[in-house]
């Protein structure tokens, strides 16, 4: 009785219930999906971060590879848990054995050869969640079905720390430097329309 | 009459209030999605442009052996894998005087509407008939 008479004085009506509700309800799915949608990108993000670095790692490698650092059918890798050393990899492809380096936090000889000077960890070139996870692998083999020449493939393996999923991303080239003995072509221009 | 407004306000405004919050998270949204996709076309940029550029690599190194092989002019399409992506390359070799240009081209390994090209010239510089075709490998 008094709080109506209170109400009617002040002239103010408080919320409906109903209101109330659907205004609940309202924010509730929406925050809902806001954060499902966060969470994708999220991961999104991370992802492809690491992706570019990946990316930018097979070029490193492959650029390094294609000056002439490795001779044809050699096969290294670069990891946290070592690795193929130099000679050892080396001897893998002069006598098709095995030899292996025991080394962590990618300071191996191969990991010297294929990133001269860079520790990959110290650089902050691994994922955050799972900075021992990359593996980087180069293999130069010669292709018979392309007259012999002589073929670099570099691999980068790392673990999404989000889905635990083991990712790849792999370059390859047939480098110039091994086939300009006389010809010495130079790159003068690489363009797209 | 001023207390017939206020009482007019109050009306829905919670619901308005939530409307307005739905309002500016959607929009945020919107924004995070149109970074994103940006980020992730730049990245898939950046991949197409390096895997053609391995690939245009693989073509120039190709048109050389065939020069090696005696072949002076033309035009020659093959396909070569860059990792997992297939990538048809054509090359081709003209020579003028003593410098032969080559020039390779190829689609968008991605599927984007790009055709890359890479140019490279040079001379022969040594007399290529002491060593032969089979000096080149």
């Amino acid at each position: 009785m008094r709080l109506r008479s209170v109400r009617k004085a002040t002239g103010r009506k408080g919320f409906m219930l109903a209101e109330i509700v659907v205004a609940t309800a309202l924010l509730a799915t929406m925050v809902g999906a806001y954060m499902t949608f966060y969470t994708a990108v999220k991961r999104n993000f991370r992802t492809s971060d690491y992706d570019y670095v990946a990316i930018n790692l097979c070029r490193d490698a492959l650029s390094f590879a294609a000056a002439g650092t490795f001779m044809p059918s050699t096969s290294m890798t670069c990891s946290a848990s070592g690795g193929l050393g130099s000679l050892g990899g080396l001897l893998s492809s002069l006598f098709g054995g095995s030899s292996s380096s025991s080394s962590s936090a990618y300071t191996s000889a191969s990991c010297g050869l294929i990133f001269p000077g860079i520790n990959l960890k110290t650089a902050g070139l691994v994922p955050k969640g799972a900075p021992n996870s990359v593996v980087v692998s180069v293999n130069t083999v010669r292709m018979a079905s392309m007259n012999n020449a002589p073929n670099i493939t570099v691999t980068v393996q790392w673990k999404d720390t989000d889905d635990g999923i083991t990712r790849t991303r792999t370059l390859s080239t047939i480098p110039l430097f091994y086939v300009n003995d006389q010809l010495r072509l130079t790159i003068s221009n690489f363009s797209w329309t | 009459m001023a207390s017939n407004l206020k009482q007019a306000n109050n009306k829905g405004f919670a619901l308005i209030m939530v409307l307005g919050i739905i309002l500016f998270m959607t929009s945020s949204i919107v924004c995070t999605m149109v970074m994103m996709n940006s980020k992730m076309e730049d990245l898939r940029q950046t991949l197409d442009r390096t895997i053609a550029r391995s690939a245009c690599e693989a073509g120039a190194s190709m048109a050389v052996l065939a020069i090696g092989s005696g072949k002076s002019s033309g035009t020659t399409t093959f396909t070569y894998n860059v990792g997992n992506t297939p990538c048809k390359i054509t090359y081709t070799i003209s020579r003028a005087g003593g410098t032969w240009t080559v020039k390779v081209t190829t689609p968008s390994p991605m599927g984007f509407s790009t055709v890359y090209t890479l140019e490279a010239s040079g001379q022969r510089s040594f007399p290529f008939f002491i060593k032969g075709p089979g000096a080149l490998m």
